[in-house]
C-alpha cells in the first residue's frame, strides 16, 4: 500500500450481498445492497434507494429461514422488518449472520441429542414422582373428606339396593367383629349382579350380591372382607383417587394422549402392588383372627378362571376406581407368576387348625341376605 | 389465475404476471421437522408440542407464495405455551370453584350449574375459534405486513350461539345459512395490513342449500328404511326376519358411516368454494377450486398413508391438508404494495391458548 492510498479511498468495494428489504411500514419491496464494512465487524450496512445507509448490529438480527435461493433475516426490535439475501451470500457477509434457530433457543444451545437425553431423564423423574407421590400423599388426606366422598358414592345405591335382612346382617357383623375386633367397618351388601367387592373412600366396604351367594363358605367371604379391610387400612382407595383425578388430570391436560396412557400405566402398576399388599394384610388379619385363609383361594380361583384363567395377580376383583386396569390389553395385564395369589392363601393355611366362623344357620341367613323380603327399616346391629 | 403488482417497484425479477398462489413444499423437507418434533414432544411429556406446531407452520408458510413473495410465520412456541398456561390458570380454578358450589348446593343449583357450564362451554368455543383465526392472521407476514382484528371475538361467540340455536330450532335446515354467516362474520372482522378483508356474502350461495337437503333427505330415508324393514321383519316368518334384520343392519351401517359422510363432503366442497370465492383483499380476489372428488381423494390419501406407514403418516396430515388448501387456492387481481400500510393493531400476545382449552388471554 503506497503512502498516497488511504484505506477509505480504496477502490476495491466492500464485500456485499444483493437482496431485498421490507421495512414493516408499507408493503413495498426495496431492492438493497448489504455490505460487510471491514471497520464495523459486528454489523451490516444496508444501502437502499431514497434512504441514507443504515447500520444494523448483527446481534439484533435473527435468521428466520434458509431457502435454496435466499437467506431471510428478521430484526428483534422491529416487527415486520424482513431482509432477504440472495444466495450465494459472500463469505464476509455470511460470517456476520446469526445462526438459524432450529428447534428452539434452549435446545439449539444444548444440542438435540443432549436435550433429548436430558428430557428422557426428566421424564423418568416425573414418572417416578407420579408413581410414588399418591402413596405418600394418601395418608395425609383427612379421613373426613374421604368419608364424605364415599358417602355420596354409596348413598343412593345403598338406599335403593341395599340388602337388610336382620339375621343376614347379624351374621355379617359377626364376621366383621371377628376379623376386626377393635375397629368397626360398615359393610353393606347391595343387590347388583356383578361378582365384585369394593372398598370405598372413607372406609365403607361394599359386597355385591353374587359374591355373597357364590361363596362356598363363610371363610371364603371372610377372605374377601379381610382383603377389602386391608385396602381401607392402607388407604389404597385414596391413593387410587389421587392418582386418577389429581395427576391424571394434570398429565392429560398437558400431555394429551401420551399423558392418558402414562396415567393408565401408573394406575395399573399401583394396583398390582396394592393388591399384593392387601393380600398379605388380609392373610395376617385372618391368621390373627384364627380364620382359615385357604378358602379365600377358592374365590380368586373362581374369578380368575372366569377371566381367562390368568391366575396370579390378573384376577383383580375389587376397587371400583380401577376400571382403567381392566380395559388394558391382556398382554400387559398378564402376570408371569400364575396362581401366585391362590398359592399365597393356600400356603398360609397349611399345617394349622382354625376356629369355625359361622354356624350353618348363620351362613344360610347371610347367603340369603338379599333374597328375603325387606323388613322395614335398616337393621344395623351397631 | 394470475396476480400482478403495480409497476412502481424498483425491481421486478421477471416481466409478466405472477401465479396467484403457489406451494413450494416437499414432504422430504417436512419429514425431518416432524420426526424431530415427535421425539422432542415425547421426551418433554408433550410440552414441546407448542414449539412443534410453530416449526411446522413456519415451514408450511415459508413454502407458500402469494403473488411475488412467500409468507412467513412469526408465531413462537413460547407464546403458544404461555397462552395455554394462562387459559389453564383461569379455567381450572374457575372450574374447581364451580364444582364446590355445585356439590354444596342442592339439585336445583346443580342443574343450573350444569346448564351454565354447557352454555359457557359453547360460548367459549365460538370465542376460541375467532381468536384462533385472529392469531393466525396476526402471525402471518407477507411483504412485512401483519393482520388481525380489532375485536376479541366476544360478540362472535354470541353470534355462534344464536346460529346454533337457529340450526336446532329449524331441525338443521338453517345449518348452511348459519355456517355461511359465521364464516362471513369471522373473516369480515379481519384486516391485513391496513386494509380490511372483504367478504361479500349477504345470502346463502346458490346450490348450497340443495346439497344440504341431499344429506337431510338421505338421513330421513335411512331411518325410514330402518323402521320400515323393522316392521316388515316383525310381520314376516321367524327365519326370514333374521335375514331381514341382518340386511337392514348392514345397509343402515353402510349408509350411516359411508353414505352420509360422503354426502357431507359433497356439501362441504361446495361450501368451501362458495365462501372463499366471495373473499377479497385490496382488489385481489380469491377462488377455491377443490371439487368433491378432490376432497375424497385427499381423505382416501390420508387413510392410505396412515395405514401403509402404520400410523406414522398421521404426522403428515397437517402438511397434506395445507398443501391441498394452497394448491386449490387461486388469487387474481392487481395490487399496489406502496398503497398498503402496516396494520395499526397492536400485537396481541394471547396466542392460541385456544385449541386445547379456550382462549381467555385477551382479557
Amino acid at each position: 500500500m503506497g503512502p498516497s492510498e488511504q484505506p477509505h479511498q480504496s477502490l476495491a468495494p466492500a464485500p456485499a450481498a444483493e437482496g431485498w428489504l421490507y421495512d414493516g411500514l408499507t408493503a413495498r419491496r426495496w431492492p438493497v445492497r448489504v455490505e460487510a464494512d471491514s471497520e464495523r465487524p459486528d454489523s451490516l450496512l444496508i444501502i437502499r434507494p431514497e434512504h441514507p445507509p443504515e447500520q444494523v448490529a448483527a446481534v439484533d438480527l435473527r435468521q428466520t429461514d434458509r431457502r435454496d435461493d435466499a437467506v431471510l433475516l428478521g430484526r428483534r426490535d422491529s416487527d415486520g422488518w424482513q431482509l432477504g439475501l440472495r444466495r450465494p451470500v459472500p463469505p464476509e457477509v455470511a460470517a456476520r449472520l446469526p445462526a438459524a434457530e432450529i428447534y428452539g433457543a434452549w435446545i439449539d444451545r444444548l444440542g438435540l441429542p443432549q436435550f433429548a437425553a436430558a428430557g428422557v431423564f426428566v421424564t423418568m423423574m416425573v414418572l417416578a414422582l407420579l408413581w410414588f407421590a399418591p402413596t405418600w400423599l394418601a395418608p395425609l388426606v383427612p379421613q373426613a373428606w374421604e368419608r364424605q366422598f364415599g358417602a355420596t358414592w354409596l348413598g343412593q345405591m345403598e338406599a335403593d339396593l341395599g340388602c337388610w335382612t336382620g339375621p343376614g346382617r347379624q351374621a355379617l357383623a359377626k364376621i366383621e367383629r371377628r376379623l376386626s375386633p377393635e375397629q368397626p367397618y360398615l359393610i353393606t351388601v347391595v343387590d347388583v349382579p356383578i361378582e365384585n367387592a369394593a372398598a370405598l373412600p372413607g372406609g365403607d366396604i361394599v359386597l355385591f350380591r353374587p359374591v355373597v351367594e357364590n361363596a362356598g363358605s363363610p371363610e371364603e367371604l371372610a377372605g374377601i372382607v379381610a382383603h377389602e379391610m386391608a385396602h381401607v387400612k392402607k388407604r389404597h382407595v385414596t391413593e387410587a383417587l389421587i392418582r386418577h383425578f389429581g395427576f391424571g388430570l394434570l398429565l392429560s391436560s398437558v400431555g394429551g394422549n401420551a399423558g392418558t396412557a402414562v396415567t393408565q400405566m401408573t394406575g395399573l402398576t399401583h394396583t398390582r402392588a396394592a393388591e399384593r399388599e392387601a393380600d398379605r394384610a388380609a392373610i395376617a388379619t385372618m391368621l390373627a383372627a384364627d380364620v382359615s385363609p385357604a378358602e379365600a383361594a377358592d374365590f380368586f380361583r373362581r374369578v380368575g378362571g372366569a377371566e381367562r384363567d390368568e391366575g396370579g395377580d390378573g384376577d383383580e376383583p375389587q376397587n371400583p376406581v380401577r376400571t382403567t386396569a381392566s380395559r388394558f390389553p391382556e398382554f400387559l395385564r398378564t402376570h408371569p407368576a400364575p396362581d401366585g395369589r391362590v398359592a399365597r392363601f393356600t400356603r398360609a393355611a397349611e399345617g394349622r387348625a382354625f376356629r369355625p366362623l359361622l354356624n350353618d344357620e348363620e351362613w344360610a341367613a347371610l347367603q340369603s341376605i338379599c333374597r328375603a323380603p325387606i323388613e322395614g327399616a335398616p337393621d344395623d346391629p351397631r | 389465475m394470475r396476480g400482478q403488482l403495480v409497476e412502481r417497484d424498483f425491481e421486478r425479477p421477471e416481466k409478466g404476471l405472477y401465479p396467484g398462489i403457489e406451494f413450494h413444499g416437499h414432504w422430504r423437507e417436512f419429514l425431518p421437522i416432524v420426526a424431530t418434533n415427535l421425539i422432542l414432544t415425547l421426551v418433554t411429556l408433550g410440552i414441546y408440542r407448542f414449539w412443534a406446531k410453530a416449526r411446522e407452520r413456519s415451514y408450511l408458510w415459508s413454502r407458500t407464495q402469494f403473488i411475488d413473495d412467500r409468507l412467513e410465520w412469526t408465531g413462537t412456541g413460547k407464546e403458544m405455551f404461555l397462552g395455554f398456561l394462562i387459559v389453564l390458570a383461569v379455567l381450572v380454578p374457575a372450574g374447581a370453584v364451580f364444582q364446590v358450589l355445585v356439590s354444596r348446593g342442592g339439585p336445583v343449583i346443580a342443574l343450573i350449574g350444569v346448564l351454565l357450564i354447557y352454555a359457557g362451554f359453547f360460548y367459549l368455543i365460538g370465542v376460541a375459534r375467532f381468536r384462533a383465526l385472529r392469531y393466525r392472521v396476526s402471525r402471518t407476514r407477507w411483504h412485512g405486513l401483519r393482520g388481525g382484528s380489532e375485536e376479541g371475538g366476544w360478540s362472535y361467540g354470541v353470534t355462534a350461539i344464536v346460529m346454533s340455536l337457529l340450526t336446532g330450532f329449524t331441525l338443521g335446515l338453517a345449518y348452511p345459512a348459519a355456517q355461511v354467516s359465521l364464516w362471513s362474520e369471522r373473516w369480515g372482522k379481519m384486516q391485513y395490513g391496513d386494509a380490511p378483508v372483504s367478504v361479500t356474502l349477504d345470502k346463502t350461495p346458490p346450490g348450497l342449500f340443495g346439497r344440504w337437503l341431499l344429506i337431510y333427505g338421505a338421513f330421513i330415508c335411512l331411518y325410514a328404511v330402518l323402521f320400515g324393514s323393522f316392521f316388515a321383519g316383525m310381520s314376516a316368518s321367524p327365519e326370514s326376519s333374521e335375514s331381514w334384520i341382518l340386511v337392514t343392519v348392514v345397509l343402515f351401517t353402510l349408509g350411516f358411516y359411508f353414505g352420509l359422510p360422503l354426502l357431507f363432503v359433497v356439501y362441504y366442497a361446495k361450501f368451501m368454494r362458495s365462501v372463499i370465492g366471495e373473499m377479497s383483499w385490496m382488489g385481489v380476489d380469491l377462488r377455491f377450486t377443490a371439487s368433491t372428488l378432490d376432497w375424497i381423494k385427499l381423505y382416501l390419501g390420508h387413510a392410505l398413508l396412515v395405514l401403509v406407514t402404520l400410523g406414522f403418516g398421521l404426522l403428515f396430515i397437517g402438511y397434506r391438508n395445507w398443501a391441498f388448501f394452497v394448491r386449490h387456492l387461486e388469487a387474481s387481481g392487481t395490487i399496489d404494495p406502496d398503497a398498503i400500510r402496516q396494520s395499526e393493531l397492536r400485537m396481541r400476545t394471547d396466542a392460541e391458548g385456544l385449541a386445547e382449552a379456550f382462549d381467555i388471554g385477551g382479557i
